[in-house]
């Protein structure tokens, strides 16, 4: 069912020496928060006196973690890094070659989803590493638990939007702005259909606190959200059509 | 002949605009040449075969069943997309290797290693698609189709950019692999490519299909319109005078030892003129069929 081949295809599209200024800029993308602890730990004994704590390095590096990894960096890296490998074959009508093939449709989502999922997955945990390490945060395991199944979830709502919708890149960054953005601040019931919620309660839970919704219902309604995306693509490309674009 | 192939009835239409029209016929194995000029509705035709469209009517079969719902299928088949568009960053060996690993072949290295051999690419293996010429492209979309040894092969205007030297060698793979068994459908507008590979023609227009069979069986059977034959020799006057008595012909053009005539029944004809020519007491030396070639039926059909 599952095509290794593809798989490695797909992380070879994305992670290839022609894409280098793409990757160069997801590198530093990822980096940033990284960057900005360098810089909050370099100018903080200036700005402030005494030394800048532990306290307030893990202050730091959890608002590092919650307003900027995790609501903007780590959808960009699924949406810049990947989300658009499965579009991109239709754009360029290279799918020719990966639908024609004796693979079950179920497999070949499955292969380009997984393979899509590679580099932002290894620039999330890249990131989370540096950016914790930097401020000598010993909370790693609980951001990078975070990081990791909130790039699953985003890769699953995009990378189907991407089956669904022309200029994906547009539509998720509307929902970033506008739904995860404003109205999950001014909304509660908005906010629970929304992915940043769930992470959020995820990683309440994981640094010790008391989350709602509980962890066990946000990782159970990521895994939904994440199953019923994968099966909706799934549906998009048994029933996808591929016109002659010259006649 | 056993159908390989099974179209029946098949239309699709977008909205307004109906870009095949009621078609229907089978193929066995051999090279069947798809014919038409640009917009005819081959390529939509090639993608409903292949399963990447789904007809608005009608019903294809492979080996029997519909592709679409049977993607183990495609092991039979392959497919050679009139599309330019390849993995540019991979080297043909890498592409064709990696079509081979998606068909789960045993060796897929051995595999794409023949296909090249078999284009003649053996030599520019490591050379990225990218710098690749237009003909090379072409043998290498040709080899990704053969990688797998399918029984069924669509190739949609193969020729497409290839060199007079490169034509040759792509006509003469379609060919031999007609004649090892394999059901062929090549697409070209090309008219005399098409002749040298097939002798079973599908002939498409503005989305129907206009007629089908031997090119030579349907130049014979439209009956409507007058064939051309060119006899040169010697006392043809005479021949022509013997010929347009017997009613053998219908028109006649002489030039000094050369006659064009316009036979309206080529059986009567040619079945006549040993016995008439012999009255006439005229020698021919050359004779030759001014129409049966494949353009003149393509001229004809869709006019």
């Amino acid at each position: 069912m599952f095509s290794r081949a593809i798989f490695r295809l797909s992380v070879r599209q994305l992670v290839g020496r022609h894409r280098w200024f793409a990757l160069f800029f997801l590198i530093v993308l990822a980096a940033l928060p990284a960057l900005i602890a360098g810089l909050i730990l370099g100018f903080a004994p200036l700005l402030e006196e005494g030394s800048f704590g532990e306290s307030a390095r893990a202050t730091t590096s959890r608002t590092l973690f919650e307003n900027l990894m995790l609501t903007w960096i780590v959808p960009a890296l699924v949406l810049l890094g990947g989300a658009n490998v499965l579009r991109d074959e239709m754009q360029n009508q290279t799918i020719d070659y990966l639908y024609l093939k004796p693979i079950s449709r179920l497999g070949l989502v499955l292969s380009k989803f997984t393979g899509a999922l590679v580099p932002p997955l290894g620039l999330t945990v890249m990131g989370i590493a540096f950016s914790t390490a930097v401020l000598g945060d010993g909370r790693v395991g609980a951001f990078l638990a975070t990081g990791v199944v909130a790039t699953l979830a985003y890769s699953a709502l995009f990378f189907a939007l991407s089956l669904f919708l022309h200029r994906t890149v547009m539509w998720a960054f509307g929902y970033l702005l506008i739904w995860e953005g404003f109205l999950f601040g001014i909304s509660r019931p908005a906010s629970y259909l929304s992915i940043k919620r769930y992470t959020l309660s995820l990683q309440e839970a994981l640094l010790g606190g008391f989350p709602e919704p509980s962890r066990e219902v946000s990782l159970a309604v990521l895994f939904v959200f994440v199953v019923l995306c994968v099966a909706l693509s799934v549906w998009r490309v048994r029933t996808m059509e591929f016109p002659a674009s010259t006649e | 002949m056993s159908a390989t192939l099974s179209v029946q009835h098949v239309s699709k239409w977008y909205g307004e605009i109906v870009a095949v029209s009621d078609v229907s016929f089978e193929i066995g194995p051999g090279v069947t040449g798809l014919l038409g000029p640009n917009g005819a509705g081959k390529t939509t035709l090639f993608k409903m075969i292949a399963g990447l469209l789904t007809p608005s009517q009608g019903t294809v079969h492979v080996l029997g069943r519909s592709l679409r719902e049977n993607p183990r299928l495609y092991r039979k088949l392959g497919f050679c997309p009139e599309a330019d568009n390849l993995y540019d960053f991979m080297s043909g060996f890498e592409f064709l290797e990696l079509n081979a690993a998606m068909h789960a072949l045993s060796d897929p290295k051995a595999a794409a290693l023949s296909a090249l051999e078999r284009v003649q690419l053996t030599k520019e293996k490591d050379k990225k698609i990218g710098a690749y010429s237009r003909g090379m492209r072409q043998r290498i979309k040709l080899a990704q189709a053969l990688v797998h040894d399918p029984e069924i092969l669509l190739l949609d205007e193969p020729l497409k950019g290839a060199d007079p030297i490169q034509r040759v060698l792509l006509m003469e793979i379609i060919r031999s692999l007609g004649e090892a068994g394999r059901t062929v459908v090549v697409s070209s507008h090309v008219l005399y490519e098409v002749e040298r590979m097939a002798r079973e023609i599908l002939l498409i227009n503005r989305g129907r299909l206009v007629a089908s069979g031997d090119f030579r069986a349907i130049r014979e059977a439209m009956y409507d319109r007058s064939h051309r034959v060119l006899l040169a020799g010697r006392e043809v006057k005479k021949l022509a005078a013997l010929l347009t008595e017997r009613a053998l012909v219908t028109g006649v053009t002489i030039s000094d030892n050369e006659l064009i005539v316009e036979v309206q029944s080529p059986t009567a004809f040619y079945s006549g003129l040993p016995r008439v020519a012999v009255e006439a007491g005229a020698c021919i030396e050359r004779l030759v069929g001014l129409d049966e070639d494949l353009e003149s039926v393509f001229r004809y059909l869709v006019r």
